[in-house]
């Protein structure tokens, strides 16, 4: 036992001197320059300020650089406008964050990139040496867009067979939840006895299980092996098993296939979602719309007037919304919240789908006022200007394709409202007027309603009050 | 196929201490010609300690009353003679002192074996395990391994109840930087403890008060068994039982009564726990396609959890039923005999679960 000694020497300058020099470095870092005095830490590396892709849009993932308002070598102060950025609905201009010099500018206009990807690399001073900072930039924007790829690629989450009425609806949740009951599609078989049938050619859905709750094992394969039974192909009772039939579409010449712009994903995205998971149900009524028509003859009389159906059916909702509060609501999947302002959504179709810009508080505007905004708002849509602001956020929706003289239409609801209002077009139809059949002027109403939200006994009644302003209509000129 | 060089020589009975007819010295086994030796488990680790400290005079012995009484359980018998009051030292009843001690001592150089009357007292230590023993290496950056064997009795004694009967495999295992030993033989007791011994990492080395009388011939040559390397009890193709300390002879004889109805039966004994020789369970669980795992430690977050959870890692596609665990049952041990009985993953429960993994 003497002689065994400690193997290494200890000590306190042993401990202390490997240490010595960060600790030098440290005492260097907080002084500063000066070497005294002064506790602000002062950096002379060259700052590089990367500008990363900005998400425009709660639901922007990936967005378009429509033409950058800078060039490298730019001096750009924060605040100043860069770029326009093409989003999932409209173009919006993007804003420098930072004071600083262009260093380069690596995703080019037209290019879809995702979000956080550095659009550009700014220099906190000009002439700085950033090429070390452009080259590790690129190579995460590569990692990034090629990550994407495949996650986008598996987006289409709902199933196009499945009936939305079938799809169980939970309740909190948006995302749509795989129902498999009992696993493996509907079978209940080991992971062994699965192995072993795939190797032997046992169509396991011909097995009988005899493990617990009916599961199939390892023996339950071997025997029906062993008998020679239950292979694939040949048909427990002489008749082949059920199999899908798989449809080919093979490509054609004259086909084109068309890129889904940053807009159609998102549209294909929500009214997907949608549809499956919202249970809509529809009413529809049948409005007598000659005293309607008659009001639009008499106000475009005044000169410089112009008054659509749909300026007089969006006050009418607006009205007939203050009245209705229960179909006035969003739903954001735990709770409902009924909104005391009409800030109703109008669809508009634009060359890349449609955006439904807001008409706020529309029960406090005028026929003409509405006119006027509706206007404004669909040029903006057409030249892709409209800002967030402008499209999200309404409480209702209105989607009119009366211009094509469409006789009826449901249409689907834009979450997370609890309705929407599909107007078709006026036709000349007969009427039924003070018991006489009369030549008449019919238009068909049909609300799409949400019934997490509103109920049938609801929706009737909002559509009776609708239809009595619009059958006596000067009350919407109050 | 598992080598049939892994399989331990076969096991005798057990049989009850004599102190009048067990050697003087614990360490001398006896001898039975053609190179064998009959050894109890409570011999087999006295032998291991004193060839050991042969060997390497910085090994020392540490606990309490395990010099002049010669162990509570008679396992350092002889010892004291053999090395002297340097090496086997008695302790006052201060678990976190010495084994503070053994952990300084092992920091310069000493290899001490600490010795817990049972397994139960180190929970007064604990601090000094998991916190000093088992981190000191990382700590230093190398500069201070620690050599340090702590063993003793662990699981169940007979009707000593709730607050002495704890398993502490699953719970020492949980923390890296301990190995975690539990050998059902003398065999293994043996070629495992001159393994923990040379070597320079912390070992949890948990014996059986109720397996100490176990008797086994075993080679009178030297031999070591490494860590992580475990053994086949019993061959069978039905269904697989790992099956840690006290518990294999549990499974060995519900596999005997399985046996008969026409189960067969492989116990597995993994040895050490940590490190775990997953792979001979896969190895087995590939062939049998079942799996249960019986210990004496709690359910929850036990040897078996940890061992059911590798085994849907490593191993899913090839179980034809799930994971059974028969452990002790989550309640403090009762002292009652009948109570204890049921408490314990005795081999009725262990019948019922190899039929239920079965579908019998």
């Amino acid at each position: 036992m003497d002689s065994i000694a400690p193997r290494v020497p200890l000590g306190p300058k042993a401990l202390a001197d490997p240490l010595a020099p960060a600790l030098a470095n440290l005492a260097t870092l907080a002084l500063g320059e000066s070497g005294g005095g002064i506790t602000i830490l002062k950096t002379r590396q060259p700052m590089i300020l990367e500008q990363l892709l900005p998400a425009k849009s709660p639901t922007m993932t990936e967005g378009t650089i429509v033409a950058w308002r800078i060039q490298p070598g730019d001096a750009v102060k924060s605040g100043q406008v860069i770029a326009e950025i093409q989003t999932d609905k409209a173009v919006i201009e993007w804003e420098a964050a930072d004071n600083g010099t262009v260093a380069a500018i690596l995703v080019p206009a037209g290019q879809v990139a995702q979000v956080n990807s550095i659009a550009a690399i700014f220099t906190s001073k000009a002439g700085e040496d950033a090429a070390a900072a452009i080259a590790a930039a690129k190579d995460k924007n590569t990692k990034l867009n090629a990550a994407a790829v495949p996650a986008a690629a598996a987006t289409p989450a709902v199933a196009p067979a499945a009936n939305p009425l079938s799809t169980p609806i939970a309740a909190p949740a948006l995302a749509p939840k795989a129902e498999t009951p009992t696993g493996r599609g509907g079978l209940r078989i080991s992971p062994l006895a699965a192995k072993i049938a795939a190797k032997l050619g046992i169509d396991v859905r011909q097995v009988k299980g005899s493990g617990p709750e009916g599961r199939i094992i390892r023996r339950d394969i071997e025997a029906a092996a062993a008998a020679g039974t239950a292979r694939i192909g040949a048909g427990a009772a002489g008749t082949k098993p059920e199999r899908p039939a798989l449809t080919l579409t093979r490509p054609d010449a004259a086909d084109t296939a068309v890129a889904m712009t940053p807009m159609r994903k998102a549209i294909a995205r929500r009214l997907s979602e949608s549809k499956a998971q919202i249970p809509h149900f529809y009413v529809t009524d049948r409005v007598d719309a000659a005293a309607l028509v008659g009001l639009r003859e008499q106000l475009n009389a005044f000169a410089g007037v112009k008054i659509t159906v749909n300026d007089l059916i969006v006050r009418a909702a607006a009205l007939a919304l203050r009245q209705h509060p229960e179909v006035n609501a969003t739903f954001d999947g735990t709770s409902i919240r009924r909104t005391d302002s009409a800030d109703i959504s109008v669809a508009v179709a634009i060359p890349d789908g449609l955006i439904t810009p807001i008409v706020f508080k529309a029960h406090t505007l005028t026929v003409a006022q509405i006119g006027t905004q509706v206007r404004a708002l669909a040029k903006k849509a057409a030249e892709g200007r409209l800002q967030p602001a402008e499209f999200e956020g309404g409480t209702f929706t209105i989607s009119n394709l009366g211009m094509f003289g469409i006789e009826s239409f449901t249409a689907i609801i834009n979450p997370p409202q609890a309705a929407i209002l599909a107007v078709a077009g006026i036709s000349d139809e007969p009427v039924v007027r003070d018991g006489a059949i009369v030549p008449g002027k019919v238009l068909r109403l049909t609300l799409s309603a949400d019934h997490r939200v509103v109920d049938g006994a609801a929706a009737a009644g909002f559509l009776r009050t609708l239809r009595g302003l619009l059958e006596r209509p000067a009350g919407l000129l109050l | 196929m598992i080598p049939a060089s892994r399989l331990a020589p076969p096991l005798r009975a057990s049989r009850p201490i004599n102190l009048k007819t067990e050697p003087i010295n614990g360490a001398k086994g006896i001898p039975l010609g053609n190179g064998q030796q009959l050894l109890s488990l409570r011999m087999a680790i006295c032998q291991a300690l004193d060839e050991e400290m042969r060997r390497d005079e910085r090994i020392f012995v540490m606990g309490e009353e395990v010099a002049q009484y010669n162990g509570a359980y008679k396992v350092t018998k002889g010892l004291l003679d053999s090395f002297g009051p340097d090496r086997v030292i008695d302790t006052p009843i201060t678990e976190n002192g010495f084994a503070g001690l053994a952990v300084g001592a092992a920091m310069t150089g000493l290899r001490p074996v600490i010795e817990f009357m049972s397994w139960n007292f180190s929970f007064v230590a604990f601090d000094q395990i998991v916190s000093n023993a088992s981190k000191m290496c990382y700590m230093t950056g190398g500069m201070f391994p620690i050599p340090l064997v702590m063993r003793g009795p662990n699981g169940a004694g007979p009707r000593v109840s709730s607050q002495h009967s704890h398993a502490v495999e699953a719970l020492y295992s949980h923390f890296p930087g301990l190995i975690v030993v539990s050998p059902s033989t003398p065999y293994d007791a043996k070629g495992l403890l001159k393994t923990a011994l040379r070597q320079d990492n912390p070992v949890c080395f948990l014996e059986n008060e109720m397996l100490y009388g176990h008797e086994q011939d075993i080679p009178v040559a030297e031999y070591l068994i490494p860590f992580g390397v475990g053994d086949l009890k019993r061959e069978g193709g039905d269904c697989t039982i790992v099956a840690i300390n006290r518990c294999v002879h549990w499974a060995l004889e519900a596999a005997e009564t399985l046996a008969k109805e026409g189960i067969s039966c492989e116990v597995v004994d993994p040895r050490t726990i940590k490190p775990l020789d997953i792979e001979l369970i896969v190895e087995s669980v590939r062939k049998t396609g079942r799996c249960v795992v019986v210990e004496e430690c709690y359910r929850t977050g036990g040897v078996g959890a940890e061992i059911a959870a590798q085994l849907m890692e490593l191993a899913f596609d090839d179980l034809d039923a799930p994971v059974e665990r028969v452990t002790t049952t989550e309640n403090p041990m009762p002292y009652a005999e009948n109570l204890e009985h049921e408490t314990l993953p005795k081999p009725h429960r262990i019948i019922a679960a190899v039929k239920k993994a079965c579908s019998r």
